[in-house]
């Protein structure tokens, strides 16, 4: 199991998500790095080579929609795919103008999202 | 006209002469008594005097018009008649008369009770036999009634002068041609253009680039048809910022219906729009917030729905399942009152296609009919129908009338769903055997926020938006959307939608 162990970064600023997501995806074996401050995300790319990307759209402190720009932008992490996270109204429509793998809306249930993340990983 | 012919002939030279002298003194007071008729009988004034002014003559017209009898005036001045009228200025005439013109004047005059009586008035030269000025013959008309009309317009247009300049919003007139020939001084004020530079379609100089195009198109296209309209664009204002302006155009029609034009009047938005901006806003961001907890507690909730089933605790897994259920019914109210602030702001946007009406209620009822639902949804269907509009928002309406069907009918087992043709429209119409709806609520059920006041139905929860939502998403479809029943014996909810207008077979009346 472990050498097909998939891996995924998940960056959201609310805690709570972050350990349920989290523990969803463990529950389904994929080893997950998780972080609330969107500001860690190159130092977590630096040491680790996920298979995907979950990523909360509106962070405080440094925004989701900037940090996908930027990843998408850089030759070493351009490849990562990114799935998109928002409860923000507009956030589904705002998310077809970033070159994103995919967007999910908050509330979700969660085999919506395991279907998605199975998608990228 | 005979009768004058016969005068004119009698009086002439060529005349036949009577034989005898009595006859002859018989025909010329015949004659005398037969024109002062005339005089005394033409409803015009005529009124004579001498060259010094002094009342000579004066008949009844001229009693009709001031009051005065003959005796009250014979041996007075018409001075007396015009009070208003500057005695020196009527000597001046009397010598252009004199010189052998015509004198046409208008001249505000006063009856012997003291009232104004305007009389038009026409002044000649009265000669004698041998051609010499022996006075003048005044003859008069009263033109009262004509000033009163003329004035009462004056007053009409000066009121809607002082009322259009005073007001404080921006009012533009437009005549037959659609160019604008009349803006008010809060419009000028506010583009701080003329008058000149405003009129025909200068207006439209100020109007945001970006509205321009629309702007016109709706204008010229209520135009043509004589129509009401409202548009809103950003209008240029004399410090150089764009503000919102909602402009509501009424055609103009004269008495006889003859198309004049359009009034339009104009209202500064803005800030309307600046806190329908910020209100939206607002609910995005308290959605985001409320959602944002129920991301967390249905992730959990699901995660131990997970987890339970494989310790297959059946009392645990039951209540974490209406804990997940009661949490989506949280996320569809918050989405409910995102939707009812974006419906406000008709900003709903309507993706258009040609479906198949028929499949989308198939899918939409088994979607529904899971095993736990209490009532049989009956839809018999026959052919396709198909129409062009937002599947989706159909669907959501849908889904709104039969839930509520669900939801009003709980003693009832079963919901009739039936769709009806014509040439235009199909009607689709969900029956239910429940509570009902007493007749003065039948409209109002389709408002925003309104819920039936009464003991029983308050036992029903929600928010009471879920009929306007369907309301907006029918009438954006130029559709139409109803409900009949009485209360206590259930409820048929209705809605049309035009027809495709491709992909529809031949007009068949299926009610047959």
């Amino acid at each position: 199991m472990l050498e097909s162990a998939k891996k995924v970064v998940l960056v959201d600023d609310d805690l709570d998500i972050l350990e349920a997501i989290q523990a969803m995806l463990e529950d389904e074996g994929y080893i997950v790095i998780t972080t609330d401050r969107g500001e860690d995300i190159e130092e977590i790319l630096r040491l680790e080579h996920p298979d995907l990307i979950v990523l909360d759209m509106l962070l405080s402190g440094k925004d989701g929609r900037e940090i996908a720009k930027h990843l998408k932008s850089q030759e070493s992490t351009r490849h990562i795919p990114i799935l998109m996270l928002s409860a923000h109204p507009r956030a589904a429509k705002e998310a077809q103008g970033f070159a994103i793998n995919g967007f999910l809306a908050k509330p979700f249930e969660m085999d919506e999202l395991l279907a998605k993340v199975a998608l990228y990983c | 006209m005979s009768e004058k012919k016969d005068l004119a002939a009698q009086s002439s030279h060529d005349a036949p002469a009577p034989h005898e002298k009595q006859d002859w003194e018989q025909h010329i007071n015949d004659q005398l008594l037969f024109q002062a008729n005339i005089l005394q009988n033409v409803r015009d004034g005529i009124i004579v005097t001498d060259m010094q002014g002094t009342i000579s003559y004066w008949n009844t017209g001229a009693t009709q018009i001031f009051g005065y009898q003959p005796e009250e005036m014979l041996g007075k001045t018409p001075a007396l008649l015009y009070p208003n009228v500057d005695q020196e200025q009527m000597a001046t005439d009397l010598q252009h008369i004199l010189a052998g013109n015509d004198f046409v004047n208008h001249w505000k005059g006063r009856t012997k009770n003291g009232q104004v009586v305007w009389v038009d008035i026409k002044t000649t030269p009265l000669y004698d036999g041998h051609g010499k000025v022996i006075g003048f013959i005044g003859v008069s008309r009263d033109a009262t009634q004509n000033k009163l009309a003329q004035e009462q317009l004056q007053e009409s247009e000066n009121r809607f002068r002082i009322l259009a300049d005073t007001s404080p919003v921006l009012i533009w007139m437009a005549d037959q041609s659609k160019e604008c020939i009349y803006f008010n001084k809060m419009w000028l004020d506010f583009t701080g253009r003329t008058l000149e530079h405003e009129k025909g379609y200068g207006w439209a100089e100020g109007v945001h680039p970006d509205d321009y195009a629309s702007c016109l198109e709706q204008y010229v296209a209520a135009f043509d048809q004589h129509l009401p309209f409202t548009m809103e664009y950003r209008l240029l204002r004399s410090d150089g910022i764009y503000r919102w302006i909602l402009d509501t155009g009424s055609p103009r029609f004269a008495p006889d219906d003859t198309f004049l034009g359009y009034i339009g009047s104009c209202v500064d938005i803005t800030e309307r729009k600046e806190f329908e901006t910020r209100k939206d806003e607002f609910v995005a961001l308290l959605s985001h917030e409320l959602k944002t907890p129920i991301t967390s507690l249905k992730g959990f909730t699901q995660i131990l729905q997970r987890r339970f089933k494989e310790h297959d605790d059946g009392q645990a897994l039951q209540f974490l399942a209406r804990m997940n259920k009661q949490l989506g019914k949280l996320s569809v109210l918050i989405n409910d009152l995102l939707e009812i602030s974006k419906m406000q702001r008709e900003t709903l946007p309507l993706h258009y296609e040609d479906f198949d009406l028929k499949s989308l209620i198939q899918e939409i009822v088994e979607n529904l009919q899971a095993p736990t639902l209490t009532h049989q949804i009956i839809f018999e269907s026959s052919a396709s129908v198909f129409v062009h509009a937002d599947r989706d928002r159909i669907g959501q309406v849908l889904l709104n009338i039969l839930n509520n069907a669900v939801k009003y009918s709980p003693q009832a087992d079963k919901i009739v769903l039936h769709m009806t043709i014509d040439q235009q429209n199909v009607t689709v119409s969900v029956q239910d055997f429940g509570i009902g709806i007493a007749a003065p609520h039948q409209q109002s059920i389709f408002e925003r926020f309104y819920r039936v006041p009464d003991p029983i139905e308050k036992t029903f929860p929600g928010l009471g938006i879920g009929l306007y939502i369907s309301r907006e998403i029918i009438q954006r479809h130029h559709g139409r959307i109803w409900v009949e029943g009485e209360k206590g014996e259930g409820s048929t909810f209705n809605f049309t939608l035009p027809l495709s207008k491709n992909g529809n077979a031949p007009f068949q009346d299926d009610r047959k």
